[in-house]
């Protein structure tokens, strides 16, 4: 399975932000978020840049800092998600815990990688 | 045989007429005030034991049916003409005869002895049928004095009589804001808020919210079909701790308007929003102190601050992102009413279209809110929320459900269509047939047979008997959906399924179940966020979960059934999109079982209760065990008797791939 052990912000307007855990699948992408999910068939896929192979397992060294989805539609940017980011561009509109803050990267990555979104 | 005559007041001439006085009291009529209707009429009041004691004139007169004896008391009788009665009643001599001919007090057939009681009743009875039947049929001069005439009787108990009144008064309401009469409209829809009182399931509110699910919260259900989609007003008791440390509590409502219901309720708005002070002078005394509107706050849901707890955050919270216009409207010691504008311009939130929140004033008690909340929805021309559904009420959503079920594309335009609330049922069936003639089937065959499925407890949908054996004939096995996130999340979330349902995004923010860090999300601006998402089976479709995208660590398979009650279907992955073509001219769950797709969407109204939950899959037996150490854990599987709802755990959890006998 080519599942990304990551989380993206999704630079999207019309998209949720972020994307859990993206997985390849056949010639599409999906990935979970904080609703249901979301699967984008895909023409052409980049990921740190450079085009893949949708047809072959892909083998990943680290977390890609971005992965680009090509669609009929369009291009999809899905950016890894930093706690520079989501001070940025969610933190006024996510509720969080009182006080709650992300001190690096790491905390923000593993919040949303164990978040339970469903329940 | 000797004739007394008997005179209160004075009499006329030697042909024996006694006139009575407006004032005078009318045998049989006290504590009635409908006696007031007789100011201007002379009766004739004669002691007689039978005909043959009245003189010739009024003998023939009364035998030729234009006297009738209205009232008889001791040993005095009333007589009244006929024509003269009519006009009081504003109805036709021959329809008045009728009603005297039909319903004699007496059994002898030449003592036409009627009480106006019985007359009015008769005319009441008869405009609020045809006002059932038809309320446009009626021309507006006589649904007025249809109305007045039926308002007065204090006998209105019959809730299903008030709905109509309620009915009537907002089609009265209706032509006079059209004609810029808002003070007329506001002062009927006062009239009925106050001549009627608030009935089921209104009235019953406090014991509601007493015996509301902590988590959940409760329904009010069911109501008036032509003001709210699904029939119910969400209610929850939420606390809030202010800065202060002091707790506040308020009650909370929510619903959707209908199309047409809103469209009536922007032209009241827009009259408040002219001249609130004006209109607050129309509501009655001290019922609020002042009022003001706003418009265009933020988009949020507050954010529940423990899982089954009231306590509500005052200062976290998910704030849906989108250009929808918010008005609010305050009602100073009341409460505040919000109201979403339509969503299905570019930029809005489908989701959110036609939504309307009401928070109580925390100073109102549970107690005092069913009375404060019947004028303020009467005020707003939802007075019939107030009242009960009518029988022909539900025959309308059956109707309406039976078409949209089997026939989505053809039913939707319908279901935007004001005439389809308004025409009668007869008429509604026909237009229906005309459009697709195969409904005449479905109307003989499956109408009859529809039954009620639970969404919240208290809360129900009408449900197509049989429509799961037809998608199984099709092909279809079952309805499933992956649990995703982490694996302990996925435990958590699958452990919240079996004791709360599975919930809609919409219906989890709105009771304020909000995990930390929630996004603003897609499928509020498409319209699915009021969805259960699932993915339908088929006999053709891979049996490997992993072949599916977001199928997660753990598969929910849920009853085929749920399919009975509608919802909606996508042959590929549209995130519940309900607008444009897609889902104008989507077809129904038969069509998509002959050849669904595998990223194909069931999408389920609102809930789908535990007991939907035929049982679930895992991909191996460490992750079966591990589920049910955190199912034991929590208390969703009994020790001692080893079941999951009823059913053993080992022919409840599965393990390996899809399996039709599991869905059995």
């Amino acid at each position: 399975m080519n599942i990304i052990n990551g989380v993206y912000y999704v630079d999207s307007p019309d998209m949720n932000h972020i994307a859990i855990r993206p997985e390849i699948l056949k010639s599409a992408i999906s990935w979970e978020d904080t609703s249901h999910g979301k699967v984008l068939n895909c023409t052409q896929l980049l990921i740190d840049g450079k085009n893949i192979d949708l047809s072959t397992p892909i083998v990943l060294n680290k977390i890609p800092d971005t992965i680009e989805i090509i669609t009929e539609k369009g291009t999809c940017k899905l950016q890894k998600l930093t706690a520079k980011i989501f001070n940025e561009k969610l933190k006024n509109s996510v509720p969080l815990g009182k006080n709650k803050i992300f001190k690096d990267d790491n905390s923000i990555q593993q919040f949303y990688l164990d978040g339970n979104f469903y329940g | 045989m000797l004739c007394i005559i008997w005179g209160i007041m004075n009499i006329e001439n030697n042909s024996q007429h006694i006139n009575a006085e407006p004032h005078e009291p009318l045998p049989l009529l006290k504590q009635n005030d409908i006696s007031e209707k007789f100011k201007n009429i002379t009766f004739k009041a004669i002691k007689t034991s039978n005909l043959s004691g009245i003189s010739g004139s009024i003998r023939k007169a009364y035998l030729s049916f234009r006297y009738v004896k209205l009232a008889e008391e001791d040993d005095k009788s009333i007589y009244v003409k006929v024509n003269k009665l009519a006009d009081t009643f504003n109805i036709s001599s021959s329809k008045l005869k009728k009603i005297v001919k039909e319903n004699p007090e007496s059994t002898n057939v030449k003592n036409r002895f009627v009480s106006l009681n019985i007359i009015n009743l008769k005319i009441k009875e008869e405009f609020i049928h045809k006002a059932q039947l038809n309320i446009k049929s009626i021309p507006i001069k006589d649904l007025i004095k249809g109305f007045q005439n039926a308002i007065c009787d204090q006998n209105n108990k019959d809730p299903q009589t008030k709905t109509t009144l309620f009915v009537v008064a907002e089609e009265i309401a209706q032509f006079f804001i059209n004609k810029g009469l808002f003070g007329k409209a506001i002062e009927i829809r006062m009239m009925a808020a106050q001549k009627l009182s608030p009935g089921s399931p209104l009235n019953t509110l406090q014991k509601t919210l007493e015996n509301a699910d902590q988590q959940l919260g409760a329904k009010l259900y069911p109501l008036d079909t032509s003001l709210f989609k699904n029939n119910s007003l969400s209610i929850q008791q939420r606390q809030f701790q202010d800065k202060s440390s002091s707790l506040r509590s308020e009650i909370h409502l929510e619903a959707k308007l209908n199309h047409h219901t809103h469209e009536q309720m922007k032209k009241t708005v827009g009259m408040i929003s002219k001249n609130p002070k004006k209109f607050n002078e129309l509501l009655p005394k001290d019922f609020c102190k002042e009022i003001s509107i706003k418009y265009g706050e933020r988009d949020i849901y507050q954010r529940r601050e423990n899982t089954g707890d009231k306590l509500f955050s005052s200062d976290e919270y998910l704030e849906i992102s989108s250009t929808s216009t918010i008005t609010r409207i305050h009602f100073e010691g009341v409460g505040d009413i919000r109201l979403w504008d339509m969503g299905d311009k570019p930029g809005k939130i489908l989701s959110h279209s036609n939504r309307i929140c009401i928070d109580l004033d925390p100073n109102i008690t549970s107690i005092e809110a069913t009375a404060k909340l019947h004028i303020l929805l009467s005020a707003l021309g939802l007075g019939a929320v107030s009242s009960s559904t009518r029988p022909v009420d539900e025959e309308r959503i059956k109707i309406m459900q039976l078409f949209r079920i089997f026939y989505p594309k053809q039913a939707y335009t319908f279901e935007r269509d004001a005439k389809s609330f308004e025409n009668s049922i007869e008429n509604l069936k026909n237009d229906i047939c005309k459009s697709v003639p195969e409904m005449q089937n479905k109307f003989k065959n499956n109408l009859k047979d529809m039954y009620q499925q639970e969404i919240y407890p208290g809360q129900f949908i009408w449900a197509v008997k049989g429509l799961a054996d037809k998608v199984k004939e099709k092909g279809g096995i079952g309805i499933m959906a992956g649990v995703a996130g982490s694996i302990t999340a996925c435990f958590n979330a699958i452990v919240s399924m079996l004791k709360f349902g599975c919930l809609s995004s919409q219906d989890r923010f709105q009771l304020g179940i909000i995990t930390e860090g929630s996004t603003s999300q897609e499928d509020f601006r498409l319209g699915g966020a009021e969805a259960v998402f699932s993915r339908l089976i088929g006999d053709k479709m891979p049996m490997d979960p992993n072949e599916y995208h977001l199928h997660g660590h753990v598969q929910i398979l849920y009853d085929l059934k749920l399919v009975e009650r509608g919802g909606y279907v996508h042959p590929l992955d549209k995130y519940g999109m309900k607008c444009g073509n897609d889902y104008s001219d989507r077809g129904s769950i038969l069509d998509l079982a002959e050849n669904p797709s595998i990223s194909n969407e069931v999408c389920i109204r609102d809930r789908v209760p535990p007991q939907y939950i035929k049982g679930l899959l895992v991909s191996n037996e460490e992750k079966k065990k591990m589920l049910i150490k955190v199912l034991v854990e929590n208390g969703v599987i009994n020790d001692q008797d080893k079941l999951i709802n009823g059913i053993p755990v080992d022919e409840f959890i599965h393990v390996g791939n899809f399996e039709k006998k599991y869905w059995d």
